[in-house]
């Protein structure tokens, strides 16, 4: 896969704030599926979900399956009516033809007529997107290069594996140079080079200013690429941010601590405060202790008390997260809740 | 509009990528490529056979009566001496069926003579051109040839008996092979033999079985486009859903474009190129066959937004077209069985009573005691009931001439009409009186050999029967009972010395032809006869004391449309077929005006007192004129269906629409002097407040038919008995409105429906 080297379009600059201008601008907004016979049975799909996505950030949301993560796609989109709340997308209300004419979308699990090649698929969609046929066939043959299917164009659609399929809805995506990119598990299917070319292809996108709304169930790449990250659980948004604020789920200062003691245990367990996660005993006098939050006065502190009462202190470790971590928390967190 | 556009591009594409399409795309090659090889090849018509002859007991009567150096004479000479006996004591009523068929056996045989041009001498003059040519070839002719101058020489010899033959006909090849023996066409009979044989094609390989398919094939195409997947793809997309779905949906008809277009266009070329017959019909049954298409389609893709599955879109149209067929056949079967035969189609005022008949026959008479019809002139044992009744109706429409009122003798005359002798009923002509003193029952039963068009009574109180065969009068006694001669239930004839039907023309007179009509001129006696476009006038003479009609003023109309007439006063009313009427001095035949008038009279009568001239439609519009200024009496009595009418003998004007309703006017004003309005039968009542609605606002796919059988014939109305000619046989109007306008209501409604539900679903 290669990325074409050209200039950067619509480069986005922070405003004055830090934060780009927003491009997708959702507040309290609220989605409920009626079902069953009489449209009687309600499930609320959103539940006042709020978030904003600025101009040239690629933005990642998370949530296990049934959250409500492609509904909230499909409400910006217009495929899907809202219930309540607001949704704008470029500066337009949700839905709107002129906004999703700026618009390239990647479902989940996309089809691709079957009668169409690489080539042809492109023609459609691109003249879907309003573009003249001319203007398509000029850009198909760099995009089909870009995803790694130069030599596919001729070939139909039925002939292409998983990951082919994948890579050609990512270039009808870009086909008509959105501003926004909306990408459904763009990386589904796909091997993992291939994820890591799919990534090297946002990042360029990134440059060039383009917004990228990106779903997808692979927390690793949301973490490698996304400047923003929403975890949305059964219809509500749990967290929203940059990456280190989703991870860092500590209270304020405070940050995950584990110690490597070397010592008597009942004077170490004495010693320790109560927000204590783990002490397990790893040789004849040592030990590994987990404290789930703790500031920096608190750990001045221990290592005082424990230094006074004889106890070595081999290493001391500040944890850090990975978004993996942090959203299962998150998740488990909220569904004890709910239980 | 680029994005709808390449929606459409893209059916075709996928239609293109369809193995299925070129499957049929094959089949359709290989049928043309059969096709193509049917031809005609030149030929001549030689031989007899018995639809040759106009009137084969005619024919026998002449060659009995001929004198022997006659040329019909001659011909008989050359007969076998046992066929000669046979004729000599040929009968009319007798047993004759052998007679005439070793007849046509043996001019066949003398047709295949060498020397029966040379033996049978005809005078040059009454030679046709053609026949004068072949002669002028002289003996050096091959035996084809001489078969072909012999047929032409017998049409001279027997020009009132032998139907003339065309000179340029043509007979069915295959590959350059002859397909049958002895079978030829001319151009207009190969027109119509085509155009019946692509009818019927178009029906049930395009119509029926090409919609079936169609069907099957489209069914997936809505339903794939709404899968999940690929719709939210094609709904992120600038476009509107409604147009999308729209795109979709008359893109999906270019596999069944595609196909059509090819057959048809192919049929249409081949056709013309073999045959000659360009056939536009068949050009223009494409539009109107994609259109059932898509009217089938739209319930399949309707089916397919909401279930998105092609099994459940097949199983609905198929629904929908069993529920369309129900109505329809229940519409039809009602109509067929009783309604069509109920509705008003004759009335007769008499004196101080009134008559009326049904279109099924069944003569009534009001009774202003109950306030309702009482049927009289019954046949009794003779009456046919259901089917046979059905199918009797459905080969003749009305089946009288007549009635009409013999006011002298204070009885109803009515003539039958003749039917093929194997059906149930059927046989020739004949003529029932009824009288009030008998309480109107059936007698009589005199039997006419001719086809009789048109029955009146003469000034003087004759009964006379006009058709294209001839004037004929009636002489002896009417009312005496004749029985038809029955074997195994069929009417074989027979006939009766109490009363019979006889010339009223000087001897020789020619046949008249097609189109054919007659009335009479009260006033004066005269019976004008319409003649292929040319008016005669027969004038009433004394011969000792009898009265002959001889021929007098002519004039040709310069025109070939069918015709009906009617007299007021001194004006002769000519109505053609196409809407062009003709007033004319009823005495000299010299042109009064013209006006506008209804298409396709089927009535036309003057009132007694001269001032007005009635007209009625097959159309069901009737028309009344002002003699005096030759304009049109407009008001709203004569406007609506309007199913007959008839002057009393005090002028007013009796109009009869819906089933038996009738109300007598007086003119010009058109107050009301009398109404006859008998309570609708339970089945009537059925049929006009609730079947006729639910038919009316349903969709009407399999009347789409009408609409190509219109296609492939000029004409509007179609003569039941198939002889449109004759403008006062029942006729039925091929209605193309109602069904192209109720069916593009159902599609636009289907559609709207479709595109507000894709507007509002959730995808």
């Amino acid at each position: 896969m290669t990325v074409p080297n050209t200039p950067p379009v619509n480069a986005a600059l922070p405003d004055t704030a830090g934060r780009h201008e927003p491009v997708i601008q959702v507040s309290d907004l609220q989605k409920t599926y009626r079902d069953g016979w009489f449209r009687r049975r309600k499930i609320q799909a959103l539940k006042k979900v709020s978030l904003e996505v600025g101009r040239g950030e690629i933005f990642g949301l998370l949530g296990p399956n049934g959250a409500g993560k492609t509904t909230l796609i499909k409400i910006l989109l217009g495929i899907v009516h809202k219930t309540a709340g607001e949704a704008r997308l470029l500066g337009q209300p949700a839905g709107r033809r002129i906004g999703r004419k700026r618009v390239g979308y990647l479902p989940e699990g996309h089809r691709i007529p079957r009668h169409l090649t690489g080539n042809t698929a492109l023609e459609y969609y691109g003249s879907l997107s309003g573009m003249s046929v001319a203007d398509t066939r000029r850009r198909r043959a760099e995009l089909l290069d870009m995803v790694g299917l130069s030599d596919w164009g001729r070939t139909v659609v039925t002939k292409y594996s998983k990951g082919m399929l994948q890579r050609l809805g990512l270039a009808q995506a870009m086909l008509h140079e959105p501003d926004v990119l909306v990408l459904d598990e763009p990386t589904d299917g796909v091997d993992p080079v291939g994820r890591s070319e799919i990534r090297e292809v946002l990042n360029v996108l990134k440059d060039r200013g383009k917004t990228i709304f990106l779903n997808s169930h692979l927390l690793q790449e949301i973490e490698l690429v996304c400047d923003q990250v929403a975890i949305l659980f059964q219809g509500e948004v749990l967290k929203v941010g940059p990456v280190e604020e989703v991870t860092d789920l500590t209270e304020a200062g405070s940050s995950e601590i584990t110690l490597e003691l070397e010592g008597d245990g009942e004077t170490i367990a004495g010693l320790l405060p109560e927000t204590v996660g783990s002490r397990d005993q790893t040789g004849e006098t040592r030990w590994r202790v987990t404290i789930a939050s703790l500031n920096q006065d608190g750990i001045d502190s221990l290592v005082d008390q424990l230094r006074t009462a004889g106890i070595s202190i081999a290493t001391i470790t500040r944890q850090k997260l990975t978004l993996e971590e942090a959203f299962l928390r998150l998740v488990r967190g909220a569904s004890g809740d709910e239980s | 509009m680029r994005a709808y556009l390449a929606v459409i591009k893209d059916s075709f594409r996928e239609a293109f990528s369809s193995k299925i399409l070129w499957v049929l795309i094959v089949m359709i090659a290989l049928f043309l490529v059969l096709l193509s090889g049917l031809s005609v090849a030149p030929a001549e018509r030689t031989g007899l056979d018995f639809p040759d002859v106009f009137d084969w007991p005619e024919l026998a009567t002449r060659l009995r009566d001929a004198e022997a150096d006659s040329p019909a004479g001659k011909l008989r000479g050359r007969f076998p001496s046992e066929l000669q006996d046979n004729l000599r004591k040929f009968k009319l009523d007798g047993e004759n069926r052998r007679v005439f068929r070793d007849l046509r056996r043996q001019l066949n045989e003398q047709l295949d003579s060498d020397d029966f041009a040379t033996a049978v001498v005809v005078p040059e003059d009454n030679l046709s051109d053609e026949a004068r040519e072949l002669v002028g070839q002289g003996e050096n002719i091959d035996s084809k040839t001489r078969q072909r101058l012999n047929r032409l020489v017998l049409e001279a010899a027997l020009p009132n008996d032998i139907r003339p033959s065309p000179g340029e006909v043509m007979t069915p090849t295959y590959i350059g092979f002859e397909i049958f023996d002895d079978f030829t066409l001319d151009q207009k009979q190969l027109t119509q033999v085509i155009n019946t044989a692509l009818q019927v094609f178009i029906f049930f390989f395009v119509s029926v079985m090409g919609t079936l398919i169609a069907i099957v094939v489209t069914a997936p195409i809505v339903p794939r486009m709404f899968e999940p997947g690929a719709i939210d793809l094609l709904l992120s997309k600038p476009v509107s859903r409604s147009l999308l779905f729209l795109s979709k949906f008359f893109g999906g008809c270019a596999f069944t474009i595609v196909n059509a277009a090819f057959l048809i266009g192919g049929m249409w070329l081949i056709i013309g190129i073999r045959f000659d017959v360009w056939s536009n019909g068949l050009l223009l049954s494409l539009p109107v066959y994609l259109f059932l298409f898509v009217l089938y389609y739209s319930v399949s893709a309707a089916t397919g937004v909401v279930f998105r599955g092609p099994i459940i879109s097949v199983v609905m149209v198929g629904l929908f077209w069993f529920v369309c067929f129900v109505v329809g056949t229940a519409k039809d079967t009602a109509e067929q069985f009783e309604i069509n035969g109920s509705r008003i189609h004759t009335i007769v005022p008499v004196d101080d009573a009134l008559l009326a008949s049904n279109s099924a026959g069944d003569l009534q008479i009001w009774s202003t005691e109950s306030e309702t019809w009482e049927r009289v002139f019954d046949p009794g044992s003779e009456r046919l009931g259901g089917v046979a009744a059905m199918a009797i109706r459905a080969q003749q429409g009305f089946p009288f001439l007549g009635p009409i009122y013999d006011r002298r003798k204070q009885r109803i005359i009515a003539i039958t009409k003749p039917t093929p002798v194997f059906m149930p009923g059927g046989g020739p002509s004949r003529m029932y009186i009824g009288r009030p003193d008998d309480n109107w029952s059936r007698r009589g039963g005199a039997m006419l050999r001719m086809s009789p068009r048109s029955i009146f009574l003469s000034p003087e109180g004759e009964i006379l029967a006009a058709g294209p065969a001839g004037l004929q009068r009636f002489t002896g006694d009417a009312e005496t009972p004749q029985r038809p001669f029955r074997v195994f239930g069929l009417d074989l004839g027979s006939r009766s010395d109490a009363g019979r039907f006889v010339e009223a023309t000087p001897d020789e007179m020619p046949r008249w032809n097609s189109p054919f009509a007659a009335t009479i001129d009260q006033n004066r006696g005269h019976v004008v006869i319409y003649s292929d476009g040319t008016l005669s006038l027969l004038s009433p003479e004394k011969n000792g004391d009898q009265v002959v009609y001889t021929p007098g003023a002519n004039r040709d109309l310069e025109t070939d449309e069918a015709a009906l007439m009617a007299v007021a006063g001194n004006t002769l009313l000519v109505a053609l077929a196409d809407g062009d009427y003709r007033l004319l001095d009823a005495t000299t035949l010299e042109a009064k005006t013209t006006l506008e008038g209804p298409e396709k009279p089927r009535w036309a009568a003057g009132s007694p007192d001269g001032r007005f001239l009635a007209v009625l439609s097959h159309g069901s519009s009737a028309w009344l004129y002002d003699v005096a200024n030759g304009q049109p009496v407009t008001n709203t009595a004569i406007s609506g269906e309007i199913r007959a009418m008839a002057f009393t003998d005090n002028s007013s004007l009796v109009v009869g629409d819906l089933f038996m309703r009738a109300t007598n006017y007086k003119l010009p004003d058109f107050s009301v002097e009398a109404s006859y309005d008998p309570p609708l039968s339970t089945l009537q009542s059925v049929y006009r407040y609730a079947l006729l609605p639910i038919y009316t606002v349903f969709p009407k796919p399999g009347e789409l038919n009408n609409v190509i059988t219109r296609l492939f014939q000029e004409d509007s109305t179609v003569a039941i008995a198939g002889n449109n000619d004759d403008l006062q046989a029942d006729q039925v109007e091929i209605d193309i409105q109602t069904p192209l306008i109720s069916n593009a209501i159902f599609l636009i409604i289907v559609l709207a429906l479709t595109c507000l539900y894709v507007s509002r679903k959730d995808f």
